[in-house]
């Protein structure tokens, strides 16, 4: 009874089956007995955050594995053996670990535990991490943290520094890694300064390690007439990489209104085929948000006149690589408040909200109120599928 | 506009483009509260876009018409500090910028808008792509990249805008 109460009050003082949270004098006294560290326990302590800690995280942590393991001063439920493991082991080598649960996570029966590992010594300054059982998390606001283990033996904590650098090494070298492979290459969406060659698309060795790092590899000019004087600006990289959509912009009373350009981008240096895409009763386009799914979340500062003050919209672009003549279609549009020029598209991990905001250069013109106050429209909605759409349609919309 | 990764109250960050602020947006209860104000360093700098690491807690803005770009250090309760300004050059107007995947490395076009005679925006930059090579403390520059950049494009400086990587 009494060791569970102590568990409580580590787990942020939640109640566990019957028993209630004991008063705030009773943990202070096991606190005092905790602080006494002995070689292969585990030492909990309560970090400020814990009390961050949600209600409903309370749910999860009453699992009773999870409170039988914490009353043994383990960090894992039964669920976890190799965490455990190799939590064990690296307490006898003479590391201070760190447990993180985030509080959105379920704690079942299959999720790893987030670990860190980092020598014992204080002289060792930088932390050195690794994955300890395939996850690791820096400790965050919000989460709880246990720590444990001691070590006396100086001998020991050499070999745990060293055996820190050498995992911090390693990580750099895997973080390294994965950096190279996912920017090789630069693209750069340019125009001639003199408006006398035609725009083109610069590929740059972006690869730190390459010789040729920063030179130009091969540069992609617009073909056809008009090609020069387009004044390129944003493009954006489809999730998949192997689109990129950029924009032409329509600003001139003789330009057209297909402006939204999709380039297929074949072994990460050449962009390929080109297909237009004519989004109907926008023009401008100006910021790309790749999606998951492929396509992409498009501002677009204009109506159907680029001048006019209809209402703006965002578009949601839709690829379909498999379908050919599909393979660059304009979906459906976001329309946004009236007299609103989306410029910069936000939306949140799931979609549920997006936000833009008004571009300033359009209203530079308008009055001096509405010059000074950003104006940004968050709007929630659902994501991509059929079901959603009808639920994006009817979204709410807030000027903020 | 960029909501901060992570953030719990789905809080995001926008800049005024003409009032030299930067709003704290709280998209729940539909406000916008000014946490840093740019006139601190440069008046009418024009702060535009921004990128954020993905914890959160740094946020690059780049300003067309000042010549620092401001680098400003989130906190986590809403007040940001600024952590470091990069001095581009003299004739630097960086506008559009992007961060790497592993948020080692910060490229900057230093271009942002010019149609000649059309249109009300008329601001150039010194038409480079800057590399910043981005340390805990701050960012630092790789200027060879600027300078193997120019000599490739035939006609000139070019007007480079929009990026993306690979």
């Amino acid at each position: 009874m009494h060791e569970r109460g102590a568990l409580q009050r580590v787990l942020g003082a939640f109640p566990c089956g019957d028993d209630r949270a004991p008063s705030r004098g009773a943990p202070r006294r096991r606190a005092a007995s905790a602080r006494r560290p002995r070689r292969g326990r585990l030492r909990p302590t309560v970090p400020e955050q814990s009390r961050h800690l949600s209600s409903a995280h309370g749910d999860i942590l009453q699992s009773p594995a999870l409170v039988r393991s914490r009353s043994k001063n383990r960090l894992t439920s039964g669920a976890c053996p190799l965490t455990y493991y190799r939590l064990q082991q690296a307490s006898d080598r003479g590391f201070r670990a760190a447990t993180t649960e985030r509080p959105g996570n379920q704690f079942r029966a299959d999720t790893p535990l987030m670990v860190r590992f980092r020598p014992c010594s204080s002289t060792a300054g930088t932390a050195a991490s690794f994955w300890g059982a395939g996850h690791v998390r820096a400790g965050r606001k919000g989460e709880r943290m246990c720590r444990f283990s001691r070590c006396r033996s100086v001998a020991r904590r050499r070999r745990a520094c060293a055996a820190a650098a050498v995992v911090t090494v390693r990580q750099g070298i895997a973080d390294d890694r994965r950096g190279r492979e996912r920017e090789r290459h630069l693209f750069i969406w340019a125009g001639d300064q003199k408006r006398i060659g035609p725009d083109f698309l610069a590929v740059v060795d972006f690869d730190a390690d390459s010789q040729r790092y920063g030179e130009v590899i091969r540069t992609v000019p617009v073909p056809g007439p008009g090609a020069s004087g387009n004044e390129p600006h944003h493009v954006g990289l489809s999730s998949d990489g192997r689109t990129l959509a950029r924009r032409r912009p329509p600003q001139r009373p003789q330009e057209t209104e297909r402006d939204l350009l999709l380039r297929r981008v074949a072994a990460g240096v050449a962009p390929l085929r080109r297909r237009p895409a004519d989004p109907p009763q926008s023009a401008i386009t100006d910021e790309f948000y790749a999606l998951p799914d492929g396509g992409f979340l498009v501002t677009m500062m204009g109506g159907s006149e680029a001048a006019s003050s209809r209402p703006r919209r965002r578009v949601r672009s839709r690829l379909q690589h498999r379908r050919r003549a599909s393979a660059a279609a304009a979906g459906r549009r976001i329309q946004s408040a009236r007299d609103f020029g989306p410029a910069r598209a936000e939306p949140d991990g799931d979609e549920r909200l997006h936000l833009s905001v008004d571009d300033a250069q359009r209203r530079a013109g308008r009055s001096r109120s509405a010059r000074q106050h950003p104006r940004v429209v968050a709007r929630r909605g659902g994501r991509s599928s059929r079901r959603s759409r009808s639920r994006t349609r009817a979204g709410r919309s807030t000027c903020i | 506009m960029h909501l901060i990764p992570g953030d719990r109250k789905a809080r995001a960050f926008t800049a005024g483009m003409l009032d030299d602020k930067l709003y704290l947006v709280d998209t729940r209860g539909g406000r916008a509260t000014p946490v840093f104000d740019f006139t601190t360093i440069a008046s009418g700098g024009w702060p535009q876009l921004i990128r954020m690491t993905r914890d959160g807690k740094r946020l690059f803005i780049t300003m067309n018409v000042a010549r620092p770009r401001r680098d400003v250090r989130y906190v986590g309760s809403g007040t940001p500090v600024l952590l470091s300004t990069l001095d581009l050059g003299a004739d630097a107007g960086p506008h559009y910028l992007a961060l790497t995947g592993d948020e080692r490395r910060l490229v900057v076009s230093d271009y942002f808008l010019n149609e000649d005679a059309f249109g009300k925006v008329h601001r150039e930059g010194d038409h480079k792509i800057h590399v910043a090579k981005v340390t805990a403390r701050s960012p630092r520059t790789r200027p060879a990249l600027q300078s193997r950049l120019q000599h490739r494009v035939s006609t000139g400086p070019a007007r480079p805008h929009g990026m993306a990587f690979k």
